[in-house]
């Protein structure tokens, strides 16, 4: 039974439309989504990584270095501009992308793939969390930061299939989930393993009580105990409970797929990504290239944890920001090299669109403890498929504030010509093929992003 | 000053009135009817509620919040999933490793509201923590000696089981029993018993080890329906 909401619907629509139907729905992705919209995305996934760096990360060293006027202006810390370890570099072949020192690691994924900067896109939230969903979504909620949902999450709700999309590590802003079905979230790709591959992804002790035979006992057990249940209970209940009864099919259907196994971060993928602890950027970027090769979702989302130091910068960030470069030249190399699975004949790398933020970058000078504070600005990355290579849009003046934007070139800021966070994630969704919701987010797009 | 006389019933009724209702339906609402649930989570929570049970008016099922299966669990069968790690500081896992898939809705630490609709995920990952809880279980109640935590009171871990003579058996069921008590609050019917008695022996007589026998039987119980949600 198909359900068909005109609008968002409510919890009472979803209740009085019965919960078991409703359940259903929910678990393949909104029941309102559009059809039509759905059948295409099928017919031509795409797919759409995003990498979130967690607590503002520094786009002087990043994609908006301190060069040309900026150096001698003043506006930013001496240190940008005196310091020969801080020296920007050209990516080689395409003049326009300057990157700083903390992603010189990354020049040969950048050179190796179109890439685009986004830069002084005006943000004035500083609080991390609000920040993040306004990034993540191109909406600004003060007052509930799970109004609306991050960009990967509205693409997965467009999809059939479960899951869409995989969060790892930090969890993104989803919208309302009551309402939505969110995407698969795992704390680490151990946790994603465990989840997806059942009792027998499980590591245990080589010790003789585990063997696979046990799962096929319990599964038949765990479907008599709840048919035992449900049979007993009144109709009203059974219509509640429906949902679960169709997930546990559901999840039987996900472990015979065995993707368990393959979810593990390999000797050699740790040696390739140089996995020397428990977590880190490389751990993560490992663990999303682990994540894609294995073809369980077309969108992916994961969060680099530690940007957001405010003492020692240069101490902490621009290690923290050279480690996740190099992890991301190895991610690119290995996208580049790797078939994607969806599409015969192409590898990933030319399938999938990258997205790497954060909710904000930081302040220019430094403060009493050598670190550096919130910034009303953001910065972004975009690479891979569809991406207008070599092209930079949007620029910081020479005290680090956001310009204004207008067709290709910076212009003076005002309310009209801001560059804001609506715009660029209205550009992607537009692009990634769901105009409805990128009209909803914004009707403007940014010209010359994707090509 | 007449005209004013006249207005002050006037403005007092809007300030008495309704402040005086907002009151009274906000006691209706937290006192009305009560979770009448099979669940231990109702006796045992030692957390307030969250509002996956917070049966309202029109609710009739609602599922368990993490913390109130990590509570129920931690009391009843003396297993937790997580890492002690400091002398104060428990890291649960049920809330730190799949707070999403487990209806935490948000990415914002803060927000504590929690999804009550059953998805998929929420199946995933109520399996891997019914495993993980009956693999330590069953790993906790094999110490020998006995562990103080162990709750195998009623019949031998190793020894009893259904295949066995008919003292074996009626100490396996009384055990049976216990745990129906300890994880549902409510003893088995015949149906389950019989039910959980076959795949039981069938698991047993493969390599007749109780061990692999109990792990099948508590895993099925903790990643059961009723072990995950409640209703009245």
């Amino acid at each position: 039974m198909a359900i068909t909401f005109q609008s968002r619907p409510s919890r009472r629509d979803i209740l009085r439309a019965g919960g078991a139907a409703a359940g259903l729905t929910l678990i393949g992705g909104w029941p309102w989504r559009n059809n039509q919209a759905t059948a295409r995305l099928i017919a031509a996934p795409k797919r759409f990584l995003q990498i979130n760096l967690d607590g503002g990360w520094d786009s002087a060293l990043a994609t908006d270095p301190v060069v040309l006027a900026k150096r001698d202006a003043g506006g930013y810390q001496s240190d940008y501009a005196q310091s020969a370890a801080l020296a920007p570099t050209t990516v080689p072949g395409k003049s326009k992308l300057v990157v700083g020192a903390g992603l010189a690691p990354a020049i040969s994924a950048f050179a190796s793939m179109p890439t685009a900067f986004v830069n002084g896109i005006y943000n004035e939230i500083s609080a991390h969390e609000f920040a993040a969903q306004y990034i993540s979504s191109g909406k600004i909620s003060l007052t509930n930061t799970r109004d609306y949902p991050a960009i990967p999450a509205m693409l997965g709700s467009t999809l059939a299939g479960f899951p869409p999309h995989v969060v790892l590590g930090k969890a993104i802003p989803m919208g309302e989930t009551r309402y939505t079905s969110p995407p698969l979230h795992a704390a680490s790709i151990e946790a994603l393993n465990t989840m997806i591959g059942g009792p027998s992804g499980s590591s245990l002790p080589d010790d003789g009580l585990f063997h696979s035979e046990l799962i096929g006992d319990a599964q038949e057990l765990i479907d008599g105990l709840d048919a035992h249940t449900y049979n007993q209970l009144p109709a009203e209940h059974q219509r509640d409970l429906a949902s679960w009864r169709a997930g546990s099919g559901k999840v039987q259907s996900i472990y015979n797929r065995k993707l368990g196994g393959q979810l593990v971060l390999t000797k050699e993928i740790k040696d390739r990504y140089r996995i020397t602890s428990d977590s880190g950027p490389e751990v993560d970027l490992a663990s999303v290239f682990t994540l894609m090769k294995s073809n369980l979702c077309p969108y992916v989302t994961t969060g680099v944890l530690g940007f957001d130091h405010h003492a020692d910068h240069l101490l902490h960030h621009v290690p923290l920001m050279k480690r996740f470069a190099a992890a991301l030249a190895v991610l690119v190399q290995d996208l580049l090299k790797t078939d994607d699975p969806l599409a015969p004949g192409k590898k990933l790398a030319e399938t999938t669109t990258i997205y790497i933020t954060s909710e904000m970058v930081r302040t220019p000078k430094f403060n009493i403890m050598g670190g550096t504070d919130h910034w009303p600005a953001f910065a972004a990355i975009l690479m891979g498929q569809g991406v207008t290579d070599n092209v930079v849009i949007g620029a910081t003046d020479n005290q680090a504030y956001a310009l204004g934007w207008q067709g290709n070139g910076p212009v003076t800021f005002s309310e009209k010509s801001a560059l804001l966070p609506d715009h660029l994630i209205a550009t992607i969704l537009s692009y990634m093929g769901t105009q409805e919701q990128a009209n909803s987010v914004s009707e403007v797009r940014l010209n010359g992003l994707f090509a | 000053m007449k005209g004013e006389r006249n207005r002050l019933p006037v403005l007092f009724f809007p300030a008495v009135f309704f402040p005086t209702v907002f009151v009274l339906i906000g006691l209706l609402l937290t006192c009305g009817p009560g979770v009448n649930s099979f669940n231990p989570a109702k006796r045992l929570a030692t957390k307030p509620a969250s509002e996956a049970v917070q049966l309202t008016s029109g609710e009739r099922v609602a599922r368990l919040s993490p913390e109130q299966v990590s509570n129920t669990l931690a009391s009843v069968l003396k297993v937790r999933y997580g890492v002690q790690a400091s002398d104060t500081l428990f890291v649960d896992y049920l809330t730190s490793d799949f707070p999403i898939p487990l209806g935490g809705l948000d990415f914002y630490a803060g927000v504590r509201l929690r999804d009550p609709l059953t998805k998929a995920q929420t199946l995933l990952a109520s399996r891997v923590i019914a495993w993980e809880m009956a693999i330590r279980f069953v790993y906790r109640e094999m110490e020998v000696p006995q562990s103080p935590d162990s709750v195998f009171t009623k019949a031998s871990f190793v020894d009893d089981h259904p295949s066995g003579d008919a003292e074996s058996r009626a100490r396996w069921e009384a055990q049976l029993q216990d745990l129906f008590l300890m994880i549902y609050s409510r003893p088995a019917d015949a149906r389950e018993v019989s039910l959980i008695s076959t795949i039981f022996s069938r698991t047993y007589d493969r390599n007749k080890k109780t061990s692999q026998a109990w792990l099948v039987t508590i895993y099925s119980m903790l990643a059961s329906m009723e072990m995950w949600n409640t209703w009245r």
